[in-house]
């Protein structure tokens, strides 16, 4: 669970604990219907408060993840006029009803930019990243409906779910194999939705669970705190949009927004993110997003900002196949290597104003090289700690190469276990010191 | 006599007739059609008559509602066989988006009412009394001296300003 004190989640934390003493869920019913919060992760503050215990020491439920899995069906039964509700049910109950008519708009959006299938599987992360629920969806006109068929602990890749269809009976086990068959990547997190059309996105990358702890960190640290008065942000390789859409949509001081991806095919599936999730016409000011399909070039864009985002490729390359990429197609580019990271490092005094702050995503796969690239007028920040976020080592275009695991194993610190190979993520802000 | 409800409605959002076609349309699909109860700014939603209504239900296995078109003056009785209500103000979408008209499927209403059926009615057969308008509590005063009285006419019913009448009938 990654959890980073945001003023947001503490507004929450205190509307759960209000609801407790008061008897009544006001609080947490106007801050979750606040438009401007409508990326605030509900779960997590009940996580946080601790479940089940307190306001719902008398729910019939003993896990989140049981009254999750019910929650359709429970809804029902609160809606029955006959019923008598605890305040407890109340606060879960006006949670749920946010939640899901967040993805039916979401979905709704998607559906007219994105032309994303009449029915199929949403990957729906929740809780700090700890839960990812497996929901079927189905459009019916204007709205659609929902059903949450799985869920993944503390997922470790964004399709982590291999063990969860063994515990499943049959019935579920069939919905997660037609959402693995898709050919439609649909990843929910915080108010977006990216959807990724394999057919037609398929040399776009992600949405990687990388991708997923950046959004995570610039949520709670940026979007929920405001300590940053962020006007002006860029992302280099924007992939599949994620964190450009989040920016556009849940920053709320955003006028300007750069992103660029050396692939066409990315370029276009972050504008479709990008509008299929943004709140653009209910903004209190203009934003203008521009999309660049092309390498990065530090002097490309001749701004500074106040945020940079960066998910780089930080897989070394063992010596063999250095000459390699020079050939090889921009998707082979976007994983192998760490040249992306060099460029950004050393230009962090040309992309950043001062007091800006650049989100790169590292690993302990380089993370030695990563940290020696930082200039040293720079503040380093490791929101995750020295420890950082062990995740599954998934990359098809390493794995069918052996060579390249066995570099990584040796020389790289690729851990191996079982049949899984795992890495850590270390994301790291740094900050161009001001003056 | 039994205490039923009588809701109103007109065609805002379809064409003449379209709200009761709609709704016909999809029960004869599925045997079964939820309908919207919208209330104006001004109401309130009654609880304790929902609650009444829905425990009778349970018993009786459903109960027969009516409703009043104000634009046509027509008025349908329904089979009601639940009744589903907002525990808090911010009303709830349909809750089955595949049994309710299209054009409920971007709203929001404080209470749903699944009907078996729909059919069209003659006022001039069926005897209602008054019983109260919960959804304005502040008129009861104001129509005391309605209570207990017969309907006289839809057009008397169209005047009192609420979308729901408690009435007394013979089922």
């Amino acid at each position: 669970m990654i959890l980073l004190n945001s003023p947001l989640h503490q507004t929450l934390l205190d509307a759960i604990r209000e609801a407790e003493t008061e008897g009544n869920c006001h609080k947490w019913n106007k801050v979750l219907k606040t438009p401007n919060s409508s990326f605030a992760d509900g779960f997590l503050a009940i996580l946080d408060y601790g479940f089940p215990k307190g306001v719902f020491a008398n729910s019939p439920f003993h896990e989140l993840d049981e009254w999750l899995l019910k929650a359709e069906a429970w809804r029902r039964d609160i809606l029955d006029p006959a019923a008598t509700h605890d305040v407890g049910s109340l606060v879960l109950y006006v949670l749920w009803e946010q939640f899901r008519s967040t993805l039916i708009q979401l979905l709704r959006k998607s559906r007219l930019n994105s032309e994303i299938p009449q029915s199929g599987g949403l990957l729906v992360f929740v809780g700090g990243l700890s839960k990812c629920l497996i929901m079927r969806y189905e459009m019916v006109g204007e709205t659609a409906t929902l059903q949450a068929v799985g869920i993944v602990q503390d997922p470790k890749s964004v399709f982590d779910f291999w063990g969860a269809i063994d515990q499943v009976d049959m019935k579920t086990r069939d919905e997660l194999k037609t959402i693995l068959a898709s050919g439609h990547k649909l990843v929910v997190h915080r108010g977006i939705l990216v959807h990724v059309d394999r057919l037609r996105d398929f040399d776009v990358f992600g949405p990687s669970i990388d991708t997923l702890v950046l959004a995570e960190i610039l949520s709670q640290e940026i979007f929920e705190s405001k300590q940053l008065r962020c006007e002006t942000a860029m992302e280099i390789g924007c992939g599949n949009g994620l964190l450009t859409a989040a920016i556009a949509s849940n920053c709320e001081s955003i006028r300007e927004l750069f992103a660029i991806d050396t692939s066409f095919s990315a370029v276009s599936c972050t504008q479709r993110n990008v509008f299929s999730s943004g709140r653009f016409i209910t903004r209190p000011q203009k934003l203008s997003v521009y999309l660049v399909a092309g390498p990065f070039r530090p002097s490309l864009i001749n701004r500074r900002f106040d945020l940079v985002v960066c998910n780089p490729p930080y897989i070394p390359l063992p010596p063999t196949m250095m000459t390699e990429t020079s050939q090889v197609a921009d998707y082979f580019q976007a994983v192998g290597g760490t040249s992306l990271i060099q460029t950004v490092l050393e230009s962090v005094h040309i992309l950043l104003r001062p007091g800006g702050k650049l989100l790169l995503m590292a690993s302990s796969l380089s993370l030695k090289e990563t940290l020696s690239l930082i200039p040293n007028d720079c503040k380093v920040f490791t929101p995750l700690g020295e420890k950082g976020l062990e995740v599954i080592f998934d990359v098809y275009a390493v794995l069918k190469r052996p060579e390249w695991v066995q570099y990584l194993r040796e020389s790289c610190g690729l851990i191996q276990q079982g049949n899984l190979y795992f890495h850590t993520l270390h994301p790291i802000w740094v900050e161009l010191t001001a003056g | 006599m039994e205490k039923t409800v009588i809701l109103r409605f007109r065609d805002l959002v379809t064409e003449e007739g379209g709200t009761i076609r709609d709704h016909a349309s999809l029960l004869e699909k599925y045997g079964e059609v939820w309908w919207g109860w919208w209330m104006r700014p001004y109401e309130i939603p009654p609880r304790p008559l929902f609650q009444e209504l829905s425990n009778r239900i349970q018993k009786q296995g459903g109960l027969i509602g009516y409703l009043f078109d104000t634009g046509s003056t027509r008025l349908y009785s329904a089979h009601i066989s639940r009744i589903l209500m907002a525990p808090l103000e911010n009303g709830i979408p349909t809750p089955e988006p595949e049994r309710s008209p299209s054009y409920y499927h971007r709203g929001r209403y404080p209470a749903w009412f699944l009907l078996r059926s729909l059919k069209e009615v003659n006022f001039l057969d069926l005897k209602f009394i008054y019983d109260s308008f919960p959804t304005m509590p502040e008129l009861q005063g104001t129509l005391a001296q309605l209570q207990g009285k017969r309907v006289s006419s839809l057009e008397q019913m169209r005047q009192i300003d609420v979308t729901l009448w408690v009435v007394q009938t013979e089922q």
